[in-house]
């Protein structure tokens, strides 16, 4: 499923996949599919996506 | 790795390789001599009754002895080949109708041997030549003998075999092999990075990618197993094995690619464009020109020696050709940047 909130709080950050890629130490590709909801990730890179986002697990992560 | 190791394994890569090719280039001694012979039987006697050559071996070593019969036809006659030293002393004897051989190394002193070729038309002089060699004695079919004429060609090679060298090559080239995709490696990997590794997706994805090519070389391998065994062998079994493990590999290798799980993060990927180019020039170059040789059919069977190169070469064309395909794809798909 996709995950648009993770978009929505890069978008608000004015952050491209690449950069929130590069701050949380994943290829850009890997955000691009968590987006996609291509792949779900470790509970390790959602807390570092939602520390870079300034969001909670429940903001970003939960439905 | 620091900048210091890099250089000591660059330093000790360089020496080893010095050092394998003055092996590699150290004189090997052969002799050889091509014979064509006409020979006729009448009445059960041989027209001329045998052949001989000398050789004048110039240093002492370990030889092998290979004899090829260019015609394939069964003449009326048994050959007998001895190999004796200058003492009369058989170094080496055989037998058989279209004789060819290739010994297992052998020592051989300094000096002159004579090689004899004694063409034997009936049971009784076949028992006495095998009797005389110490060589098993009777024959299960002599409907072999028969009058007629017959012309045919004759290699007999004496050749320097070294096994205690050539193990030493072998070994030599792996290590060369191994320490150069060490080097390689290191020398591409930014150390200062921390984004040198691989990211969880990635590693999740190479899992797959590994499975998928483990199963895909078992049902290659299997399918060419069950292939042969119906139709008959067609390749010698180096080449099964090598079409298993390339096209095992070129289907983990793609899986990879497609899944961005090849490369490590920032990982500097013209210098593997690059690579994978002149691997792929270097090794279809030498695998078209063993084609070309005639050394990839051997005896009618497709030989290892002469198709690993093409092979491998194939495998670098497809991994280059999907590293491509891939830049390609990535350029035309939309990036899913916000503004």
């Amino acid at each position: 499923m996709k995950n648009l909130k993770l978009k929505a709080a890069r978008a608000l950050l004015d952050m491209s996949q690449q950069d929130l890629a590069d701050k949380v130490g994943v290829s850009r590709q890997t955000i691009n599919a968590i987006e996609k909801g291509d792949y779900n990730p470790t509970i390790n890179l959602c807390i570092a996506i939602c520390k870079a986002l300034n969001k909670t697990l429940d903001d970003l992560f939960w439905e | 790795m620091s900048g210091k190791t890099k250089k000591v394994l660059t330093a000790s890569l360089i020496a080893l390789i010095a050092f394998t090719v003055i092996i590699a280039l150290a004189p090997k001694h052969g002799y050889g001599i091509s014979m064509n012979t006409a020979v006729e039987v009448r009445d059960g006697k041989a027209f001329p009754e045998n052949a001989t050559h000398t050789f004048y071996v110039k240093a002492s070593g370990k030889y092998s002895v290979r004899a090829d019969w260019s015609n394939n036809e069964q003449p009326g006659f048994v050959t007998g080949f001895t190999l004796t030293d200058e003492n009369g002393n058989t170094v080496y004897s055989i037998s058989g109708g279209l004789l060819s051989f290739d010994t297992e190394p052998m020592k051989l002193k300094a000096g002159k041997y004579l090689c004899r070729l004694d063409y034997l038309c009936d049971e009784e002089a076949y028992n006495a030549f095998q009797r005389t060699n110490g060589l098993p004695e009777g024959m299960e079919d002599t409907s072999w003998f028969k009058d007629g004429e017959w012309f045919f060609g004759c290699n007999i090679k004496l050749y320097e075999a070294d096994r205690t060298k050539d193990a030493v090559m072998i070994c030599c080239g792996v290590i060369i092999a191994l320490m150069l995709a060490f080097t390689i490696i290191t020398l591409v990997t930014d150390d200062k990075s921390d984004a040198s590794k691989y990211d969880e997706r990635q590693v999740a994805m190479q899992g797959k990618a590994y499975k998928r090519g483990f199963f895909s070389i078992v049902l290659i391998n299997t399918g060419l197993m069950v292939f042969s065994s119906l139709l008959g062998s067609f390749a010698q079994t180096g080449v099964y094995l090598m079409l298993g493990i390339v096209l095992g590999t070129c289907v983990t290798v793609t899986t990879q690619i497609m899944n961005d799980a090849y490369f490590r993060l920032d990982q500097n990927k013209k210098v593997f464009y690059i690579l994978f180019g002149v691997l792929a020039v270097i090794n279809a170059a030498l695998g078209i020109r063993n084609i070309l040789k005639g050394n990839a059919v051997v005896d009618g069977m497709v030989s290892f020696a002469g198709t690993a190169n093409l092979f491998i070469g194939l495998m670098t064309v497809y991994v280059f050709a999907a590293l491509l395909v891939k830049k390609i794809r990535d350029g035309k798909e939309a990036c899913d940047e916000e503004p």
